[in-house]
């Protein structure tokens, strides 16, 4: 038996999932879409378990108020507030070293979605927003890609796992996207660190079932835990029969406009600049700029970190920047213009 | 009357539809599932079906986050 073999025979001994599924997983390109808390724990779970290749794609840098909840991540990656997706790289290059990795430290969206999902066997749902979501559902509805819906917040979490064409989809749930501030956040409501731990091991699982073939329709139910409360519940969501993506053939989130957006992330004061699609900044010219505006200014090859203090910018070669401490979105978008500009 | 909301008995009013007990407890019917006695109703149904003394009502929200 090869030394990858044995890494996995007490998986492979699970009769129902077998060396077949073995070989299905070690073929497949898993995509993870935020690789914060739930995606990071799936990312984890699916390397170890013989994922063939992970592409890794977060927007966002580590920081300390993570670590309750992130298992990919440590005290210096939050120190040095590293690339999310860089650092979950390098994690779990240690954990396999058979593992192919692609790392995508940018925003997915409308622009780039097909471009960086390109042939992927499947794509987990690491996100903590609602946006990425509906543009995942429209995107794998449009590929014929399944994906993972999974989520947690305070004391719950829910997972759907959805095989086009076949619905019910994140849209039979949500056939809108809820008005801002109407759902709770990590922010409005708090969330207990084993949680997303918990739902990205589930969403593990449910990606490892239907590569293997073995994730029976009937079963894919939408599963809400409230894990505080100890209260499970599986709900046969039925396919809308006037669900915009799945029975209608609606892509409206494929058609994104080309706009700046500011966009604020999920549990702290950080919001994100999005520039539209251009041409790449020189971070040296503009380290070079921006010298005389602090002690603090640190540039690498992936993104420029500006820190003043209570605010902080961290730019990236796209021209994406996270602006912490800026209060709301309009002073980050000020900060932007500010010390990068549109 | 009372009914069951989650695994909690509550009390309501006499008549009321479900979508006007989910604004009571200020949630919005477009952002939830709502299974009644175990079977899933449609937005349309949310407005016109009134509850009765003893419905089990379960009632899930969207969960973000992650």
């Amino acid at each position: 038996m090869s030394a990858v073999d044995d890494r996995h025979r007490r998986q492979v001994a699970f009769g129902p999932f077998g060396s077949e599924g073995q070989a299905a997983l070690a073929a497949a390109t898993v995509a993870v879409v935020g690789c914060g808390a739930t995606g990071g724990a799936a990312a984890e779970l699916l390397t170890r378990a013989g994922a063939g290749r992970l592409i890794l794609i977060d927007r966002d840098i580590v920081a300390l108020d993570n670590l309750h909840r992130q298992v990919l991540f440590d005290e210096e990656d939050a120190r040095e507030g590293r690339p999310k997706a860089v650092a979950a790289g390098e994690h779990l290059r240690r954990v396999s070293s058979a593992i192919r990795l692609t790392v995508e430290a940018t925003h997915l969206d409308a622009s780039n979605v097909d471009r960086i999902l390109d042939n992927v066997s499947i794509v987990l749902d690491g996100t903590d927003n609602i946006s990425t979501r509906f543009l995942l559902n429209d995107w794998c509805f449009e590929t014929g890609v399944p994906w993972v819906y999974v989520g947690a917040v305070g004391g719950e979490g829910m997972l759907l796992p959805i095989v086009p064409p076949r619905g019910p989809c994140l849209r039979c749930f949500l056939p809108e996207p809820p008005p801002p501030g109407s759902l709770a956040t990590c922010d409005t409501a708090g969330v207990l660190g084993p949680i997303p731990t918990a739902m990205g091991a589930m969403a593990a699982i449910e990606a490892m079932k239907i590569l293997a073939g073995a994730s029976q329709p009937e079963a894919r139910k939408l599963r809400t835990i409230d894990f505080w409360d100890w209260r499970v519940r599986d709900i046969a969501l039925p396919p809308r029969a006037d669900c915009p993506a799945c029975a209608l053939g609606e892509r409206d989130f494929l058609h994104d406009e080309r706009s700046t957006r500011v966009i604020e992330l999920c549990g702290r004061d950080t919001h994100q600049i999005l520039p539209p699609p251009g041409p790449r900044l020189d971070l040296e010219a503009l380290a070079d700029r921006l010298d005389a505006e602090s002690d603090h200014l640190l540039v690498n090859r992936l993104f420029l970190r500006l820190d003043l203090g209570a605010e902080r910018l961290t730019v990236f070669a796209d021209g994406r920047a996270l602006i912490e401490g800026a209060g709301n979105a309009d002073r980050a978008r000020a900060f932007y213009d500010r010390y990068v500009g549109t | 009357m009372k009914l069951v909301l989650n695994g909690r008995e509550i009390e309501t009013g006499d008549e009321i539809t479900i979508a006007e007990l989910l604004r009571d407890r200020e949630i919005d019917p477009a952002t939830v599932v709502v299974e009644r006695n175990r079977e899933v109703l449609g937005a349309a149904a949310l407005e016109t079906n009134r509850l009765r003394e003893g419905d089990e009502l379960e009632v899930v929200r969207f969960v973000g986050g992650g």
